[in-house]
C-alpha cells in the first residue's frame, strides 16, 4: 500500500507541473484553477485513505 | 478611521487577553524536562497536533504575501502553493509513521537529533543547528515585520506604530514559548488556528460579495482571463514556476519546526489526526488565500475595489483592510497576527531546542534547558532586531529559507527512507548544498533575484539556482553510499 501510494504522490505532484504547462498555459477559463484543485483534492482523499490503518493503532 | 483603529486594537486585546489566559492555563500540563519542554515528551492530542501542525506551517505570508501573488500573478501562486501541499501530504503520509516511531525509540527531542543520530555525528547535528539559525532568524524576522506592517497600517503607516507592533509581536513570540514550551505554543497554534480559519472564510464570503455582485461571475473570469491571470503567460516561466516551488516541496522535511511536531502526538490515531487536520486546514486557507487575491484583482480592475500597483503587492490586504466594515477588518487583521505569532514562536521554540540540545549537548540536561530558555529570549530578540530595520519583501525573504534549509533535504530523506550513508558524505551533502546557496546570495544583490536566478546547462535548458543546490547536496551522499558498498564489497572479497 505504501509503495503504491508514494507512486501515485509523485504522479500527482508531477502532473501538477506537466499538465498545466503542455495543455493549460493560456487558458482564459478556470480550467487550469480546477484542475490543481482536483490534483489536491484526489491526494487528500488518498492520503485519508492511506492514514485508515494508523487508527487502528 | 478613529473607530476603525478603535475596534480593531479592541479585538486585538481579546486576542492577547484570551491567548495569555490559554498559555497560562496551558502550564498545569508542564512536567520537568526537556522532552516535555519542547516536544510535550509525545504526549499531544491529535486535534491539537493538527492545529499546532497547520497554524505552524501557515503564516502570515498566506493572507498577505500570498494574496498578493496572487493578485499581482494570478492563479499560478495557486499552483505554487498547492504543489507544496501535495507533496508535503506526500512526505507526511509516507514518512510520518516510521520517523514518529523511530523518534520514540531513540528519544529524539530537537531535529537536528534525527539526523545525527542516524549518521552517528554529533558534529552534523551543530552544523545543521547552525544552518537553521541563518535560515530560520529571517523568516521569524518577516513574521514579526508582518505584525509591525499590519499595525503601521492603523496609524497611516507611521513608524511608531511599526515599530508598537514589533514590540507586540517579540513580546507575544517570547511569552508564549517561554510560559510552557510547547504546551503553551501548541494551545495557542490550536486557537489561533480555528480563529485564521474562520476569519479567511468570513474575507472569502465578503471579498466574493463585493466582486460577484457587480461583476458576476462571466464578467470576474473576462477580466481574469482578458489579463492572462488565469493561465501561465507573462510571471510564471515554467523556470520561475519551478524555482517557487522546489524549495517548498521539501519544507515539511527541513524545517525544523515541522519535522519536530512529528515527534508530538500521543499515539498512531493523533498522527492520523494530525496529518488529516492538515490535510483539510491546508486545503481550505490555500483556497481562500488564493481566491481572495484573484477576486481583489477582478474587483480592482472593475472599479469595486481600490487598485493597488501590482509592485505593491504586499500592500493588497492591509488597502482592502481599510475599505471593509471595522469589525470584520479587526477579526481578519488579528487572523494575520495569529497567523505571524503561530509562525514565529514555533520556529524560535525549535531553534531554542536545536541549541541547547545540539550545540550545548555537553552540559547537564538542567542546565541545557536553561541554556534553552535564554536561547529563546536571545533569538526572538534577534528576530526583532531584524524586523526593526523593516526592509524586504515578505514572499522573497520566506522562499529564502527554504531555499537556505533546502541542502538539509537529501540527507534528511536518506534518514527517513533508513538509508545508512557515511556521517562525512551527509557532513559534505550539507555543507555543499548551504555554501551554494549562500554563494549566489552574496552573488545577488536582493533575495529575490537569487533564489529566482537560472544556470545555463548544457543544451540551453536554465535550471534554477534550487535544482542546483538540491543536485550539489545529493552528490556527497550517493558517493557516501557507492563508497560504503565498494567497501562491504572488498570486505567481503577479503574474506
Amino acid at each position: 500500500m505504501g509503495r503504491l501510494f508514494a507512486i501515485a504522490g509523485i504522479a500527482l505532484l508531477a502532473s501538477m507541473y506537466i499538465v498545466p504547462y503542455m495543455f493549460m498555459r493560456d487558458t482564459k477559463s478556470w480550467l487550469l484553477y480546477a484542475f490543481w484543485l482536483l490534483v489536491s483534492i484526489v491526494m487528500l482523499a488518498i492520503s485519508w485513505r492511506e492514514t485508515d490503518s494508523w487508527l487502528k493503532g | 478611521m478613529v473607530e476603525r483603529v478603535v475596534v480593531s486594537l479592541t479585538v486585538l486585546v481579546l486576542y492577547i487577553l484570551l491567548g495569555m489566559a490559554v498559555a497560562f492555563y496551558s502550564r498545569r500540563y508542564l512536567k520537568p524536562g526537556e522532552a516535555d519542554f519542547y516536544i510535550a515528551a509525545g504526549r499531544l492530542g491529535g486535534i491539537v497536533a493538527a492545529l499546532t501542525y497547520s497554524a505552524t506551517t501557515y503564516s502570515a505570508f498566506m493572507m498577505v504575501g500570498l494574496v498578493g501573488l496572487a493578485y499581482a500573478t494570478g492563479v499560478g501562486a495557486l499552483g505554487f502553493e498547492l504543489a507544496y501541499y501535495v507533496a508535503t501530504l506526500l512526505l507526511l503520509v509516507y514518512f510520518a509513521r516510521r520517523v514518529w516511531e523511530r523518534a520514540r525509540e531513540r528519544g529524539w527531542i530537537s531535529p537536528a537529533e534525527m539526523l545525527s543520530d542516524h549518521y552517528g555525528s554529533r558534529l552534523l547535528g551543530a552544523l545543521i543547528a547552525f544552518i537553521y539559525l541563518i535560515a530560520l532568524i529571517p523568516y521569524a524576522a518577516i513574521q514579526i515585520k508582518g505584525v509591525g506592517e499590519l499595525i503601521a497600517g492603523l496609524g497611516g503607516g507611521s513608524w511608531g506604530y511599526y515599530i508598537a507592533g514589533v514590540a507586540l509581536a517579540t513580546v507575544l513570540i517570547g511569552a508564549w514559548s517561554l510560559i510552557a514550551g510547547i504546551w503553551s505554543v501548541a494551545l495557542t497554534d490550536a486557537l489561533q488556528g480555528l480563529f485564521m480559519l474562520l476569519a479567511g472564510l468570513l474575507y472569502t464570503v465578503w471579498i466574493a460579495l463585493a466582486v460577484f455582485s457587480s461583476a458576476g461571475f462571466s464578467g470576474v473570469t473576462s477580466v481574469l482571463g482578458g489579463k492572462g491571470l488565469l493561465g501561465l503567460g507573462g510571471f510564471w516561466s515554467f523556470q520561475v514556476f519551478l524555482a517557487y516551488t522546489i524549495p517548498w516541496v521539501f519544507f515539511a522535511a527541513v524545517h525544523p519546526q515541522v519535522v519536530q511536531r512529528i515527534y508530538m502526538p500521543r499515539d498512531e490515531r493523533s498522527l492520523a489526526l494530525m496529518v488529516r487536520g492538515f490535510a483539510i486546514f491546508g486545503l481550505l486557507y490555500t483556497i481562500i488565500a488564493v481566491t481572495v487575491g484573484l477576486l481583489a484583482r477582478a474587483g480592482a480592475d472593475q472599479g469595486v475595489l481600490p487598485f493597488i500597483d501590482p509592485a505593491r503587492r504586499d500592500a493588497v490586504t492591509p488597502t482592502l483592510l481599510a475599505v471593509m466594515n471595522p469589525l470584520l477588518a479587526a477579526i481578519i487583521f488579528t487572523s494575520i497576527v495569529a497567523a505571524a505569532v503561530t509562525t514565529a514562536d514555533s520556529i524560535i521554540l525549535s531553534l531554542a531546542s536545536s541549541t541547547s540540545r545540539d550545540l550545548a549537548y555537553k552540559l547537564s540536561p538542567e542546565r541545557r534547558l536553561y541554556t534553552g530558555y535564554i536561547a529563546i529570549i536571545a533569538f526572538t530578540l534577534a528576530a526583532a532586531l531584524v524586523a526593526y530595520t523593516r526592509k524586504g519583501f515578505i514572499v522573497d525573504l520566506a522562499v529564502l529559507s527554504s531555499l537556505m534549509l533546502l541542502a538539509l533535504a537529501p540527507a534528511t530523506l536518506a534518514c527517513w527512507l533508513n538509508v545508512k550513508a557515511p556521517s562525512w558524505s551527509a557532513l559534505s551533502s550539507i555543507a555543499l548544498g548551504f555554501l551554494a546557496t549562500l554563494l549566489t546570495l552574496a552573488y545577488y544583490e536582493r533575495p529575490a533575484a537569487a533564489f529566482l536566478s537560472t544556470v545555463r546547462a548544457p543544451g540551453g535548458l536554465e535550471v534554477p539556482v534550487s535544482v542546483i543546490v538540491l543536485a550539489l547536496s545529493t552528490l556527497p551522499l550517493v558517493v557516501g553510499l557507492g563508497w560504503r558498498v565498494s567497501g562491504r564489497k572488498g570486505v567481503e572479497l577479503a574474506a
